[in-house]
């Protein structure tokens, strides 16, 4: 660690911005499909329930 | 007698400094009550690693060995913490999965931050995946990348773990408008199925696995525990991995992170940067998910009380009781607790995910 490099610690920092983005982004796009998971379980549990 | 005294010359003020720090931990486990499971034997290990001529370190480093260096025990870990999760409050209202991933948004923002103060990029992602607020995704991912903090990385993620009800407060405030925390929400669940119940953990750790193969161990175990809860017929084994299981494992991990606790690797401005990076990720983490409520709420005819956001983070469940303790002092009829541990529950996944996403990029670029 050093913090008087700053251009180094620039550059490493920019790398760490496409991560943060698709990071991010990523944790929704997953979160997001489990929701459509839940959702299809949730209705089609609730089909069958409506037919019984 | 001669012995005797080389031992108390071998002693140095790093190691007194050592116990004092682990004297620390044993009293907040013990008088404040902050993760007794781990800050105790994490405060007897830092005490046991840092006397004269590393009597207990050769057996720490077996164990070490067996169980961090590998990333085992962790993950045994999980499945009893996969046990002990009850996914109904998410199940009966999946809109709180946003709120788990809008709360993992310390961790990206403290990579950045600590990639800016001058840690390399492996060293900046193990330091900020504190923000996932979950230990057993900490030391995975601080392991996994090489981290030579690992000692600090830990010791922060679990005291600030313990300190969610005195951190979130304060920051949940700075950002909500007290007609905003005012916000009622009336509870409604839809009905959760055991079908549903069942299938949710196959079906998650299959899109996890595919989508962020790296944290398929930390979701596949996660899961694993709460199939052996939710299927009915595995009781036995259900509270075996609730009970015993993860006592045991408890156990021996605060033990082990003790092994990285050595003042020489400890006592550095390093580590007060980490515990300083590691408060930033939980405060960015709580105002990541309150903001995201609140810009959710421009879009909605039935707001929702944005403290709920804050309830994203993994800490669970003290995240949820701390939202639901804030809304009941706002307005004593306003019952935010189950809105608030489906955001709870949520988080979990969420910081396995964000820790796996974490993994598989930052391992992506060359060394």
């Amino acid at each position: 660690m050093d913090l008087s490099n700053f251009a180094a610690n620039f550059e490493v920092f920019l790398q760490t911005l496409p991560i943060m983005v698709k990071g991010w982004g990523g944790v929704f796009v997953v979160m997001i499909a489990i929701y459509a998971i839940i959702a299809i379980l949730n209705k089609t549990s609730a089909k069958k329930e409506a037919q019984n | 007698m001669d012995f005797i005294l080389d031992n108390f010359a071998a002693l140095s003020w790093q190691h007194v400094v050592m116990w004092v720090i682990g004297g620390v931990l044993i009293y907040l486990a013990i008088k404040k009550d902050m993760e007794p499971s781990l800050l105790l034997p994490m405060g007897f290990g830092a005490i046991l690693v840092n006397l004269p001529f590393d009597g207990a370190r050769e057996i720490l480093g077996i164990l070490y060995n067996a169980g961090i260096a590998n990333e085992l025990f962790p993950l045994l870990l999980f499945i009893g913490i996969g046990a002990m999760i009850d996914f109904g409050p998410l199940l009966s209202n999946p809109k709180m999965l946003l709120f788990g991933a809008a709360a993992q948004f310390g961790i990206f923002f403290t990579l950045s931050l600590a990639s800016l103060l001058g840690f390399d990029l492996r060293d900046a992602a193990s330091i900020a995946i504190i923000g996932a607020a979950d230990g057993p995704t900490s030391i995975v991912v601080a392991t996994q990348l090489g981290s030579k903090y690992i000692g600090a990385i830990t010791v922060a993620a679990y005291s600030y773990m313990a300190l969610v009800p005195v951190v979130q407060p304060a920051c949940i405030k700075l950002v909500t408008t007290k007609k905003e925390r005012l916000i009622r929400m009336p509870y409604q669940p839809a009905q959760v199925s055991k079908s549903t119940r069942i299938l949710f953990p196959i079906l998650v750790t299959i899109v996890a696995g595919l989508v962020a193969p790296a944290s398929v161990a930390l979701v596949g175990f996660l899961m694993f525990g709460n199939l052996l809860r939710e299927c009915g017929v595995l009781n036995s084994l259900s509270e075996t991995a609730q009970k015993v299981l993860a006592n045991l494992i408890t156990l021996f991990l605060g033990l082990c992170i003790a092994f990285n606790m050595r003042a020489v690797d400890f006592l550095a401005v390093e580590t007060l940067m980490i515990m300083a990076l590691g408060l930033v990720a939980f405060i960015f983490d709580t105002f990541g998910g309150v903001l995201v409520a609140k810009f959710l709420n421009l879009f909605m005819k039935q707001k929702m009380n944005p403290m709920i956001g804050a309830a994203g983070i993994s800490a669970f469940p003290m995240s949820s009781r701390v939202v639901h303790k804030m809304g009941l002092k706002e307005d004593p009829q306003n019952f935010l607790l189950m809105h608030a541990a489906g955001a709870n529950v949520s988080g979990q996944i969420a910081s396995v995910i964000a820790g796996g996403l974490i993994l598989a990029l930052v391992q992506a670029i060359p060394v």
